[in-house]
């Protein structure tokens, strides 16, 4: 790793360089379309999506408002059948929420339980699953993968934001996912914060090896975070572009954003978007 | 402890002690230079007196209290619990729902007073039928209030139930009951309110024992003092209801409190 470090020196390197520690696809969906009632008719949010996500890929969706990103990922995590296509999650039909790929919600005060402390919020998926001494341990791991095990017996609404949205991601860190699934993870919060907590997330990343799909409605994030960004637009939406980022990591809020293939995706990733295709 | 015990005194309301004070100085003097005078309108002294002679020994106010007490809280023990169960049934069945509601809103919207003749009726004057009418009372706002919390719970909450995988038992244990514990409370003391007021109105209208039957019998007797100081002392159990409901709970259910309290920080 410690060739990465002079930011110069990695961009020449890597412009081209695929990571080579993904591996095989653990999502693949294929012709997937949803169709939702809306008052006495029905509309149709997502038209033909089909994509692949491989093991330890961090991938994010972006596109305008209103273009199937969050019926996109509840596809994903099983919260809602497609009308059409298929959905696997490491080749076995996606048909109910699972423990392999958990969410995270951008509300985090209202995915959080109020009354509960940080501590029995990150222990609720485990009650009832492992021993109370397990359990005990794994909470305590996850809150310190997220730098909140010093706040463990606070009420989560007694934190502030950023910390809360921590709260979340050690919520679904405790089950060990292996995909994270984020709904505009950091959608809520002020710049610095967020700046944190891309870099948290990156570190989490590559400290559990699990495959991150996030949507957000910010370029600049999905281009920082990501191995791959996947643009979703229109009416209904489908997946009109996709770039590899092909920036080194670990990243590094200043280096990487100084970096000439930065740049180069987000400027391809604003044109899609203004336009809805490459011109 | 002097702290505290000075901080108690600056937090208590001086200025609406003071107010209440001053009515019945205005009251008394009003009634003591016969600028309003009716024979049923006797000022706070003699309601004072009346109300020494109710409770001195041979009075009869505490065994009237013990018995409306004792009906009030059983009654709404069983409102309670039905209304709770019933609103829980019908908030998270559709089946149940689709068979109940319709029942619901006929039967909630009967005023429970008209029916206490018949129940009379139907029981007799014992205090069973006094508790059967105040538990009917109580049932309704628990319903309401239960059922209402419950189809209030976030959606969020529920995407997260589903997320966790987990059972529908440990949905309604871990997420539904405790989110919509703030509003079966509200229903709790909505109920105790109405069930006293059905239990004494019953105690009006026939029952043989109770502060209810007390005050009709003071009327009846040209009582004015004793029939005000019953009155008064209804009012009193209201309060005492309401405020020892809310302490139970603080103590009880200390996270529901503290998020139901977290908007006065």
């Amino acid at each position: 790793m410690e060739e990465h470090v002079s930011a110069n020196a990695v961009s020449e390197k890597y412009v081209t360089a695929p990571r080579t520690d993904a591996g095989a696809a653990i999502f693949e969906l294929e012709g997937v379309a949803v169709t939702l009632p809306s008052g006495q008719t029905h509309r149709q949010i997502l038209e033909d999506v089909s994509l692949r996500v491989r093991e330890r890929e961090v991938v994010g969706v972006v596109g305008p408002s209103g273009t199937g990103k969050t019926t996109l990922l509840r596809v994903l995590s099983g919260l809602l059948r497609p009308s059409a296509g298929t959905v696997l999650l490491d080749q076995k039909p996606v048909l109910a929420p699972t423990q392999e790929a958990v969410t995270v919600f951008q509300d985090y005060s209202s995915a959080l339980l109020p009354w509960r402390t940080v501590e029995r919020n990150v222990a609720l998926p485990l009650e009832g699953r492992t021993s109370k001494s397990e359990r005990r341990a794994r909470v305590l791991g996850a809150l310190e993968i997220v730098g909140l095990a010093d706040r463990r017996d606070d009420y989560p609404w007694r934190l502030s934001g950023g910390m809360q949205q921590r709260v979340q991601i050690a919520r679904a860190l405790v089950l060990e996912p292996r995909v994270l699934l984020m709904d505009e993870p950091f959608g809520a919060l002020d710049a610095i914060t967020k700046g944190s907590l891309h870099d948290q997330l990156l570190d989490v990343q590559a400290k559990t090896g699990a495959t991150i799909v996030f949507i957000t409605h910010d370029v600049e994030e999905a281009v920082y975070l990501s191995d791959r960004v996947m643009v979703i637009h229109g009416s209904p939406g489908r997946i009109v572009h996709e770039v590899r980022t092909e920036l080194p990591r670990p990243r590094d809020q200043i280096a990487t954003r100084d970096l000439p293939r930065y740049n180069q995706v987000r400027h391809e990733l604003a044109q899609v978007l203004r336009d809805g295709r490459i011109s | 402890m002097v702290g505290s015990r000075k901080r108690a005194f600056a937090r208590f309301n001086w200025l609406g002690l003071g107010c209440i004070v001053a009515v019945l100085g205005v009251w008394q003097l009003v009634v003591s230079t016969h600028l309003i005078s009716y024979s049923s309108l006797p000022g706070p002294i003699q309601i004072w007196s009346g109300f020494r002679s109710l409770a001195g020994s041979g009075g009869g106010l505490w065994s009237a209290v013990e018995h409306t007490v004792q009906c009030v809280l059983l009654a709404w023990v069983i409102g309670v619990a039905i209304g709770g169960v019933a609103g829980l049934l019908i908030a998270l069945n559709p089946t149940v729902a689709g068979w109940g509601n319709a029942s619901v809103d006929l039967f909630r919207s009967l005023p429970v007073v008209a029916l206490i003749p018949i129940a009379i009726l139907i029981w007799g004057t014992a205090s069973k039928t006094e508790v059967i009418l105040g538990a009917y009372a109580a049932l309704w706002p628990m319903l309401i209030n239960t059922a209402g919390g419950v189809r209030g719970v976030s959606p969020r909450l529920r995407d997260v139930a589903r997320t966790m995988e987990l059972s529908r038992w440990e949905t309604l244990r871990k997420i539904v009951l405790p989110s919509t514990g703030g509003a079966m409370l509200v229903g709790a003391r909505l109920a105790l309110a109405t069930s006293l007021v059905i239990c004494v109105v019953a105690e009006m209208l026939g029952l043989q024992s109770g502060v209810g039957n007390q005050l009709v019998l003071e009327q009846g007797a040209g009582q004015a003092g004793r029939t005000w100081a019953y009155i008064l002392v209804i009012g009193v159990l209201g309060l005492i209801a309401n405020a020892g409901l809310t302490k139970a709970v603080r103590m009880i259910f200390p996270g529901v409190s503290a998020v139901s309290e977290r908007a006065v920080q």
